[in-house]
């Protein structure tokens, strides 16, 4: 109907010559596109004079960020021909990213790994055997065996671990002085501790901002795996989960205990927190984490002088405690260019100047070699003490990277907020983290 | 006067009567023509939309965990879905969302539309003023700057504070998060109004006057012309925000730090979707996930129309 009154138009040559300008845009934009997606071409093998660029990503915060920067300089310096692209996220935000990236077979030429998705990285082909290049290209006779197994996954090693840390509670010693409350001394027993929380939290109610005793343990999935092994039971047992759903409500029941003493920062104050670490504020006077972020916590905003002690334990047989190796390193299946990847990490795991770099903040080094360029500040010096005091009471183990280790991790974490709000009771916690815990390890 | 052009221009066609055969060839020329200027969006639409689209469908049914070959489970994860407590809370958290920030914001922009309308010495400016949020406010910077707004000892809690009320930021109170996020919805109050006031121009004014010489109020011009001549516009704005609404995902994950919000305040179903998907490499359950989205989408916008029989009027239809 229309198109009769456009009958003399489409007999005039504008028309057709418009026709074919616009086939041709089409065609153009079309080609232009394609261009686009075919993306860089393959390179062949490694040539040292060939320009290479290499993308790493981690996760951490700023102070291990300066650190890397530092590193990256280093090798670059010693490498010309090979530039590094580097991006760093938090935690959670950065295993979204990398499991997008591995949907996609797009993942950085280096990455940082955890025992969380070593098993999914590794299993299902998306991170490089490692074993090629080990004696070889990447040197491993400064490094622990039983660490460098640590990352392997049904026999072959799919990430090299450059550090292991253990657990530590972190004390500021000043502000406790200032509160009027003493360090605990020697062996310090789970109620001994939650006694102590709520001593300091009654003393801090006095300075503002509030001062409480610590955050809510309760949500630290690696305490729980030393409490864990503290009762005698594995996280991990064969293919199933090692415990029960009550001894799980159990460990919950504990974050009742501390919130309702008001022992413990009000979770509300600890989600507008983010992005600093409550110990680094000095909105605590004590918090259980990782020995290595001794210098992170004292880098704070508040400057806390802080001293390492065991974490809690009722037995003095039965610590719990393990060796976690970390920060490992693994080499994406997509890489182009696998060879200076590998020279990549061996610098980053053995090199002592790079060790010089980062200190004791990623933990003891997995590499002698890397630990003997250290030259220990202080703080260096007290992790290295606190290491050696605890390198005999090992009595625990890590859990094995399992399928779904990452989920369960942060589905714990998630949930266990729950619980310090109150949203959920410990048994109605525990029952959601089996559920999810029984899709989530098949 | 349509009447008169279609008689001129049908003359053309009957001289040129004999040459049947050479008007569907012509026809042809213009379909062509019209694909072949399609055709750089035709492609990107099939394989970027309509492709993936059916992909997902057909995740749907699988166990997929974005490693291996997707397994086929059926109805599995449909379910699963109903017996999985997140699920449950999602909905319920974008439902409030839904049925608590929607009309607001329709209602403050129509509110806004109305005093604009008067055209005054600066509505011009208010108009650009108003409309600026909403072509910013669902990007990531502007989520940012609004959670850091509410935070303890932010903005928001000094002004609180000075107004007696408890102190406290509503980053980390899972009562107070939702309200925020529905503000910030509020907010970006500026396109619906420009739509509306479009609408309003179209009011003839007569009407009003003639409701003036019988005696009606303002309230009842209100409720008797504006609210009826608007409802084509109402309807429109109505349906495109809810479906927006339903989609909200940005402003959830930077708001809550990427987790769902303080005890799953803000859990909102794309973000629940987003964690399952990514997190937990259970891509399958979250095209599920998706596609009782878009049903659900679907039934409200089909009981839109069913409905808008009842109470939408456009002038022009029946001599009303």
């Amino acid at each position: 109907m229309t198109s009769r009154a456009f009958t003399s138009v489409t007999r005039s040559a504008t028309r057709r010559g418009a026709m074919t300008a616009g086939a041709i845009l089409a065609a153009g934009s079309l080609a232009i596109l394609t261009g686009c997606a075919a993306g860089a071409a393959p390179a062949t093998t490694a040539d040292p004079d060939e320009e290479v660029t290499l993308n790493f990503a981690w996760w951490g915060d700023a102070s291990r960020a300066e650190r890397y920067e530092a590193a990256i300089d280093l090798f670059e310096e010693q490498n010309p021909n090979i530039t590094i692209q580097t991006s760093f996220a938090g935690f959670g935000d950065y295993w979204t990213a990398r499991n997008t990236e591995a949907a996609s077979r797009t993942l950085p030429d280096v990455f940082q790994m955890d025992l969380a998705y070593l098993a999914e990285y590794g299993g299902f082909g998306h991170v490089v055997p490692l074993d090629d290049y080990l004696g070889d290209a990447i040197q491993t006779d400064a490094i622990d065996p039983s660490l460098v197994e640590a990352g392997a996954v049904d026999d072959e090693i799919f990430g090299l671990a450059s550090s292991s840390s253990t657990l530590a509670t972190l004390y500021n010693g000043p502000l406790l002085e200032q509160l009027g409350i003493e360090v605990p001394d020697g062996q310090v027993t789970w109620d001994e501790y939650d006694e102590f929380l709520a001593e300091v939290a009654a003393a801090g109610g006095s300075l503002d901002p509030t001062v409480y005793g610590s955050l809510d343990y309760t949500q630290y999935f690696w305490l729980f795996q030393i409490w864990l092994g503290q009762q005698g039971l594995t996280f991990i047992d064969g293919d199933e989960l090692g415990f029960e759903q009550s001894n799980l409500a159990d460990w919950w029941a504990r974050s009742a205990t501390i919130q309702e003493s008001g022992a413990v920062l009000p979770p509300e104050r600890q989600a507008q927190l983010e992005g600093v670490d409550a110990l680094g504020v000095a909105e605590i006077a004590s918090d259980i984490s990782w020995a290595n972020f001794l210098p992170r916590f004292t880098e704070g905003p508040a400057s806390p002088e802080l001293s390492l002690a065991m974490p809690p334990y009722d037995d003095a047989d039965n610590t719990g405690m393990f060796l976690k190796p970390g920060l490992m390193l693994s080499i994406a299946t997509n890489s182009e260019h696998p060879d200076q990847a590998a020279a990549f990490i061996d610098f980053l795991v053995n090199d002592p100047e790079v060790g010089a770099i980062f200190g004791m903040s990623r933990g003891v080094p997995s590499s002698s070699t890397a630990a003997d360029g250290i030259d220990a500040s202080e703080l260096d010096e007290k992790i290295l003490a606190y290491q050696e005091e605890v390198s005999d009471k090992l009595d625990g183990a890590a859990p094995p990277a399992v399928n779904g280790l990452g989920t369960l991790e942060q589905t714990f974490v998630a949930i266990s907020q729950d619980v310090a709000y109150g949203a959920a009771t410990p048994d109605e916690a525990a029952e959601r983290w089996f559920t999810e815990a029984e899709n989530a390890l098949k | 006067m349509t009447v008169d052009t279609l008689a001129s221009t049908a003359t053309p066609e009957a001289q040129s009567a004999p040459h049947v055969e050479r008007r569907p060839r012509r026809r042809w020329e213009d379909i062509r023509a019209g694909y072949v200027f399609l055709a750089p969006w035709l492609i990107g639409f099939v394989l970027l939309t309509a492709g993936p689209m059916v992909a997902s469908l057909y995740l749907a049914f699988t166990d997929y965990n974005l490693f291996t070959e997707p397994e086929w489970v059926g109805f599995d994860n449909f379910v699963r879905l109903w017996s999985d407590p997140d699920y449950l809370q999602a909905w319920k958290v974008t439902a409030t969302y839904v049925l608590v920030g929607t009309p607001l914001k329709l209602a403050a922009a129509l509110g806004v539309a109305l005093i604009l309308n008067a055209a005054f010495r600066g509505s011009g400016f208010y108009r650009s003023a108003f409309y600026l949020p909403s072509l910013v406010g669902a990007s990531v910077s502007i989520a940012v700057v609004w959670r850091a707004m509410f935070i303890d000892d932010g903005p928001v809690d000094s002004i609180q504070q000075f107004f007696g009320f408890p102190a406290g930021g509503w980053v980390g109170d899972p009562d107070k998060t939702m309200p925020m996020l529905i503000l910030l919805a509020v907010w970006q109050f500026g396109a619906p109004m420009v739509i509306f006031l479009a609408g309003l121009k179209q009011v003839p004014n007569e009407l009003y006057e003639a409701a003036s010489v019988d005696g009606a109020g303002p309230i009842r011009k209100f409720r008797a012309i504006t609210i009826p001549m608007l409802s084509p516009v109402i309807f429109f704005n109505l349906l495109l925000e809810t479906i927006n609404a339903f989609q909200v995902f940005a402003s959830a994950f930077i708001i809550s730090g990427g987790t769902g919000g303080p005890a799953r305040s803000t859990l909102f179903y794309t973000l629940y979707l987003y964690f399952r998907g990514f997190r937990d490499f259970q891509m399958g359950y979250a095209s599920a996930m998706a596609w009782v989205l878009v049903l659900v989408i679907a039934v409200i916008t089909v009981i839109f129309f069913r409905s808008s029989k009842f109470w939408v009027h456009y002038t022009g239809d029946e001599g009303r």
